[in-house]
């Protein structure tokens, strides 16, 4: 859109506090300043005098080209009462619709002179109209049922999973702490086992602040990174590989700090001195 | 049915009678040869192209303001339908702020040519 036509800046302030996007204020503050710039310039907006329609379609007849294409257009008769503030009123829609039809002349249907405006149909929206489908649904499925069924269904399965493992398994409270007497295993929780596993071989700024920063850095560049659009596994090799080089180093590491470490800490094989896992 | 600029509801009226008129008509009507189409099946009836319109002209309208039509399986499709658009071409300015506005791509700024 050029920038040459001015915008009427009430109008445009009035719509933007009104929470109307920007580009539509601009467009309906421009039409408002078209408009007020005609008012200024004494023309008449709307109803144009018959005899001034007739002079523009007989100019227009003039340099008229062909004529073609299609269309469904609406006329009524209706009966409208006066005073539309500013906008056309019947009569003078008809008399403006009359006088660009050419009056007897026209061969065309047009609109009788009784027509009291100049509407046309675009479309009537048949209700198959909103709900056919355009393109063949690929790799798509609704909320309800897919998705929320196949959730409900997991959340009874953990769920039942949960409450026949605190049925079975016994995980109590350990006793009151003794500063006196410290296990020979302390361990951490068991998502914790990696970062403890990473301690036995690191300086802790390392293993601690420095290995799990970067991770995190990474984690948030992968969108950046791997911006491979596709949602099928075979076509997701940069990510099946990250999450592949992960569990070989993360998963190791909790497996090791888990299982093969006994007392102080020290590699040891469970079959000679038993689990150092607790729950 | 939004409001224009100036708080008003632009003039509407509840007797239309849908016409099949031909290429000639619309092209004598209004001076432009371009116009304002709208595909139905693409519309989901959102009423962004009213909404947008600098000049109210183009609105979304309940099928009972169809009073007649020309023909009988015309005026089943008009009773039938969810919305009737109507467009005033002598007050469009082809401005096509609504066919980019769509966002279903239902509407089009077409040539009356041949
Ligand atoms: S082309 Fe512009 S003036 Fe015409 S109906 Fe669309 S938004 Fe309104
Ligand atoms: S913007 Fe497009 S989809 Fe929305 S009501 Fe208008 S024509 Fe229909």
């Amino acid at each position: 859109m050029s920038e040459e036509v001015q915008i009427d800046q009430e109008v445009y302030d009035r719509l933007i506090a009104g929470g109307t996007s920007e580009r539509i204020a601009r467009a309906k503050a421009k039409a408002a300043a078209v408009r007020k710039a005609k008012i200024a310039e004494g023309q008449n907006l709307g109803p144009r005098p018959a005899e001034q329609a007739s002079k523009a379609l007989e100019d227009f007849r003039a340099n008229q080209g062909g004529g073609g294409g299609g269309a469904v257009a609406t006329k009524t008769a209706a009966d409208e009462s006066a005073g539309n503030g500013g906008r056309l009123t019947p009569e003078e829609r008809s008399a403006r619709v009359a006088a660009s039809l050419g009056g007897n002349g026209s061969t065309s249907i047009g609109v009788p002179t009784s027509s009291s405006h100049t509407h046309r149909l675009l479309a009537l929206v048949p209700p198959a109209g909103i709900q056919q489908v355009q393109s063949k649904q690929m790799d798509k499925v609704y909320t309800w049922p897919h998705l929320l069924l196949v959730e409900f269904v997991a959340l009874l399965a953990v769920g039942s999973l949960l409450l026949v493992a605190s049925f079975f398994l016994d995980a109590p409270l350990g006793s009151l702490a003794n500063p006196n007497e410290v296990p020979a295993i302390n361990k951490a929780p068991w998502y914790f086992m990696g970062l403890q596993e990473l301690l036995r071989y690191f300086h802790p700024m390392v293993a601690g602040v420095t290995l799990p920063g970067v991770a995190v850095v990474i984690l948030m560049a992968v969108p950046y990174l791997d911006k491979n659009p596709s949602a099928r596994p075979e076509n997701r090799k940069v990510a099946n590989m990250a999450f592949t080089f992960f569990l070989a180093f993360w998963g190791v590491l909790v497996i090791i700090g888990s299982f093969l470490r006994g007392a102080g800490y020290e590699w040891v094989w469970p079959w000679t001195q038993g689990l150092g896992f607790t729950l | 049915m939004g409001k224009t600029d100036k708080g008003e509801h632009p003039l509407m009226f509840d007797d239309y009678v849908v016409q099949q008129v031909d290429p000639q008509w619309l092209q004598e009507r209004v001076k432009p040869k371009r116009h304002i189409g709208l595909t139905p099946e693409l519309c989901i009836l959102c009423r962004a192209c009213e909404d947008v319109c600098p000049w109210e002209c183009i609105y979304m309208m309940s099928p009972d303001i169809v009073r007649d039509a020309d023909s009988p399986s015309l005026m089943t499709l008009a009773s039938q339908s969810h919305a009737v658009f109507i467009i005033d071409d002598n007050e469009c300015t082809r401005c096509a702020i609504c066919v980019e506005r769509c966002p279903s791509d239902a509407l089009w700024l077409g040539r009356v040519d041949n």
